[in-house]
């Protein structure tokens, strides 16, 4: 534990009315103050050790973030004690930093952390600590918590896919004549609700009548639409803007709804509509690493007629 | 979230409630201001309104004009301290500083900045508490304080919680009452067991004596009573203010005997606008005028009567009368005494001030803080011997500066000699003018709408006027036919009710009469021209019983010494001993106490018990899952354990009791459902 600024400012208050205590003849009133602040610091001190005494916390996984953007993770205090005036700190290896604050955990012992804007990459926390002052704010008490969440940060999306690859989709939508009203494939059935799956997801109707959660399937995501070809061998700006591309196309097929197959070195994988799947090929975005110029290109046996390779 | 945030905006309900809370710390930071005396309500009756008009006045924060006010104010009112300072006695910096700090106060609280963290506030809030506690030993400090320190552990918290928005906050509002009240029950508890237990010398002296050495030359101290009397535009009203300036203690003897004239100091000089004044060098140049039987002498902390004091008798046995006096810090360094008083003995934590004794029978101790003595009472002399002063001794106290505003005095007192025969004495004379003014003018409480404010006008209209008027009239009107009289300051007790041993002396009992010297009385006696003047005698009613209870229960916390402490040890190891006794004698009354904290204890458990423990629809759950031998995963709800349990080989009544508490539990907590939904 250590001091606040008010708590500085107070322990010297404290030293002076106690010199002025003893510097004049005693008095019991005199005393009685004295002693009523020196029990508020006792009992301060105590007070904001036991705030966070055994306290545990769980960060969720926010899912892949986009880099240059400041986002939001969920945290919530596990337990029954009540405690107040809770700040988490998120100290990541980059040395960037999150803080998020929980005012009371009594009612909803959850709160949201606010992340700096990071950078593409698997960021890693090198130590997450929860801190109060409460109830004085004498002193600030900071434990560690024994939980290490990893962020993966996707490349920034270009603002729009590349044209060709816009038009391929488009076009491939077109001539398969199964879009929806709303731009999206006509649902082919239903399936169990995998964890992670956005709520929007779950067919609520059939989830009562079949006791469980089930969501909506699309004809999407059986079929093999639009593929991208991303040749690794490359580095620096050039890498990324890559990248940036083919997250581009991600959230363009993710936002329409498509299927879309992705081709790398080591990466030949559909993603399709729903949500665990897409987030699998933004994390693959956040963790993809160059390659030297020596190394093979994407194997790509199947072109397809939505092809965009990214060379 | 914000990371650092001071005051949080008000919202369109109203003032935030760390603002309220610190309007409530400086509500009562003035109020401590107010009991000490040191200023005048009027000046603090400003502070009060822009306190509680704070949420109003902070939308002005960050106008220029706004702060220049505040700003402009405060060096005002410091240059006023510093001019104080330099011309006045010291005495008035401390009254100057108090009004300072709490214009700072209300300063603060009305000018801070939505990045501002008040932490000046609080500190500031509680500087005051401990500078006013230090001269006041009022029960009504008590109550302020008792408002203060939940205000000062609840505003803190909120504090702590400014940084959190407006949501997180209210969200914990409820929940961190519930504990500010819990937090400042333990926190008194654990004032209260340093008080009793921690070692601490009570007669501790100053280490820096010499810097408090705050001995003020006559100074004029409002509380009620005062050491100069003038009429000319001095309002009067802080002489009725209820602070209670001593405490009385009748440690043996009568309490109805106690003398109700306790003197402070005597007004020998007169003014030129009708008032009167302390003489500094109070010994005239025979020892003749010096009451002789009056005079006391100095040995070590005890004030006694010279061995010369002829007639006076210190009496014994059951006549015996022992007074403890507490007087409350100020800066009037005063000792009232009654004339009765034959030795006093100052407590023995006063080793550090300077005591004076005066000609006239007053003293004076220097340090200005709470004073503690006791007087104990002696007998008058039953045949006075006769004193014969000289001219030059008499001139000295029948001076009176030629005023149109004693003239009517003068004029009066020549009319009423007519009436009495040319040999009248002193004695006869003054009571002759004393009845008369006691008859023929009304007395007006001070600060009464349309009482006298001049002698003139005291004795030329039916206005009526207060102690002070009678005396200061008696006074003149004495000199004027050349008889030695003097006004004397001090205070007038109301007699104690029936069984009552302890009795509170206010700032209202404050009293002004008359001491006139009489060679055939052997020397000064007292009479007080004012008429049917009550002291102010407490009020009857269950309300002063309380009040009376608790002032002597505050008392006994101020006075709390190594005696004290003594009792209590004693006490607490006999507490098993007489409740051992008392169980033999009052068999019964024990068992009705104890049954009754028995059932406060099983009560108490049962509430804690229902609050902690889970519903009793899911207590019952548990139950058919234990019976079933299942237990439910971690995020898996009643009916999925349920359709787990059911896919199993299990006991199909069990499986029925399972799915009807599942049921039951759901009613409770969501809706009512449908029992078919839970089949398998």
């Amino acid at each position: 534990m250590r001091p606040t600024h008010f708590g500085v400012k107070s322990l010297l208050f404290f030293t002076a009315i106690t010199g002025s205590f003893y510097a004049a003849p005693y008095v019991n009133l005199f005393f009685l103050l004295v002693a009523f602040f020196a029990a508020h610091w006792v009992l301060g001190a105590w007070w904001t050790y036991a705030n966070l005494r055994g306290i545990e916390a769980t960060i969720e996984d926010p899912g892949p973030i986009q880099a240059g953007t400041r986002g939001r993770v969920e945290w919530s205090v596990v337990g029954e004690s009540r405690r107040f005036g809770l700040s988490l700190n998120l100290e990541f290896e980059s040395g960037a930093k999150g803080t998020g604050g929980l005012a009371f955990t009594g009612g909803d012992p959850r709160s949201a952390l606010q992340l700096p804007a990071l950078g593409r990459g698997v960021h890693r926390a090198r130590q997450v600590t929860v801190s109060s002052s409460y109830p004085f704010g004498l002193l600030t008490r900071t434990v560690t918590l024994a939980v290490s969440p990893v962020l993966h940060v996707y490349p920034e999306p270009t603002a729009a896919p590349p044209g060709r690859l816009a038009q391929e989709l488009a076009a491939a939508d077109a001539t398969s004549g199964r879009l929806g009203a709303q731009g999206r494939t006509m649902p082919a059935g239903l399936r169990p609700r995998v964890e992670g799956e956005a709520l929007r997801e779950i067919h609520w109707r059939a989830s009562a009548r079949r006791g469980s959660l089930v969501v909506n399937e699309w004809e999407s995501d059986h079929e093999e639409g639009q593929a991208v070809v991303l040749d690794r061998r490359c580095e620096g700006d050039a890498f990324e803007r890559r990248l940036s591309a083919v997250a581009g196309a991600v959230t363009e097929a993710k936002r329409r709804g498509s299927a879309l197959r992705i081709v790398s070195q080591s990466l030949d994988q559909t993603y399709t509509g729903s949500g665990v799947h897409w987030d699998e090929a933004l994390r693959f975005l956040a963790e993809v690493e160059p390659l030297p110029e020596s190394a093979a290109a994407p194997e790509h046996t199947s072109p397809h007629a939505g092809e965009v390779r990214f060379a | 979230m914000r990371a650092r945030c001071g005051l949080p905006d008000s919202t369109r309900k109203g003032p935030s409630a760390l603002l309220l809370c610190m309007m409530g710390i400086v509500a009562c930071n003035v109020r401590f201001v107010q009991l000490t005396g040191a200023a005048d309500p009027l000046w603090l009756a400003p502070l009060y309104v822009i306190t509680l008009a704070a949420p109003f006045l902070l939308r002005f924060r960050d106008s220029m004009v706004y702060r220049g006010i505040w700003n402009l104010a405060i060096v005002l009112f410091f240059l006023r301290l510093v001019l104080h300072a330099s011309t006045s006695e010291l005495a008035f910096v401390l009254h100057d500083g108090l009004m300072l700090a709490i214009l700072c106060q209300v300063h603060v609280l009305n000018n801070l900045r939505r990045e501002q963290r008040p932490d000046l506030l609080f500190i500031n809030s509680y500087l005051i508490a401990v500078i006013t506690g230090y001269i006041t030993v009022d029960l009504s400090f008590a109550f302020t304080f008792a408002i203060y320190a939940p205000l000062f552990i609840v505003g803190l918290q909120l504090q702590n919680l400014a940084r959190f928005d407006s949501r997180q906050r209210a969200a914990a509002l409820p929940a961190m009452g519930r504990e500010s009240v819990r937090r400042s029950a333990v926190l008194v508890a654990a004032t209260l067991l340093a008080f009793f237990f921690f070692p601490r010398d009570f007669n501790r002296p100053a280490l820096f004596s010499s810097y408090f050495d705050l001995e003020a030359d006559g100074s004029s101290y409002e509380v009620g009573f005062t050491q100069s009397l003038d009429f000319a535009g001095i309002d009067r009203e802080a002489g009725q203010s209820d602070r209670v300036v001593m405490r009385l203690e009748v440690l043996e003897g009568d309490p109805r005997s106690i003398p109700r004239y306790w003197r402070g100091a005597t007004l020998c000089d007169p003014r030129r606008s009708g008032g009167w004044e302390v003489r500094e060098d109070a010994l005239p140049a025979s020892s003749l005028m010096r009451d002789p039987a009056w005079e006391l002498r100095w040995q070590g902390l005890r004030l006694a009567r010279a061995t010369d004091a002829k007639g006076w008798a210190r009496p014994d046995g059951e006549e015996m009368t022992r007074v403890h006096v507490t007087r409350a810090g100020g800066v009037e360094q005063r000792l009232f005494l009654p004339r009765e008083a034959f030795t006093v003995d100052l407590d023995a934590i006063h080793t550090e001030g300077e005591l004076v004794v005066r000609s006239d029978g007053t003293a004076a101790y220097s340090n200005p803080g709470e004073l503690r003595y006791e007087v104990q009472l002696g007998l008058e002399p039953r045949e006075p011997a006769h004193r014969a002063p000289g001219p030059l001794e008499v001139e000295s106290f029948v001076q009176q500066p030629r005023s149109l505003f004693n003239q009517s005095a003068r004029t009066l007192a020549r009319e009423l000699s007519r009436r009495l025969p040319d040999d009248a004495g002193a004695l006869r004379v003054t009571r002759e003018f004393a009845a008369y003014l006691a008859s023929r003018y009304p007395y007006r409480a001070p600060g009464t709408p349309g009482a006298a404010r001049t002698l003139d006008e005291f004795l030329g209209t039916e206005a009526g006027g207060h102690c002070e008027l009678f005396a200061s009239t008696l006074a003149t009107m004495l000199r004027s036919r050349n008889i030695p009289a003097r006004v004397v300051s001090g205070f007038m007790l109301a007699p104690p009710p029936p069984g009552e041993r302890v009795l509170l002396v206010r700032s209202r009992n404050a009293h002004a009469w008359v001491e006139v010297f009489s060679g055939g009385e052997g020397g000064w006696f007292s009479v007080d021209p004012t008429p049917q003047l009550e002291a102010g005698g407490e009020d009857a009613g269950w309300m002063s019983g309380v009040l009376a209870g608790l002032e002597e229960r505050w008392a006994a916390l101020t006075r709390f010494d190594s005696g004290s402490r003594a009792r209590f040890w004693e006490a607490l190891r006999s507490l098993p001993g007489d409740l051992i006794r008392r169980s033999e004698s009052e068999l019964g009354a024990l068992a009705g106490l104890a049954a009754a904290v028995a059932l406060l204890v099983l009560l108490i458990l049962q509430v804690r018990r229902r609050r902690l423990s889970p519903p009793a629809t899911v207590e019952a759950l548990r139950r058919e899952f234990d019976r079933l031998g299942v237990q439910l995963e971690p995020q898996e709800t009643p009916r999925e354990g349920f359709r787990r349990a059911g896919s199993g080989e299990v006991d199909p009544d069990r499986l029925v009791a399972l799915r009807l508490a599942v049921e039951e539990h759901e009613r409770d907590r969501y809706a009512s459902v449908g029992a078919s939904d839970l089949l398998p």
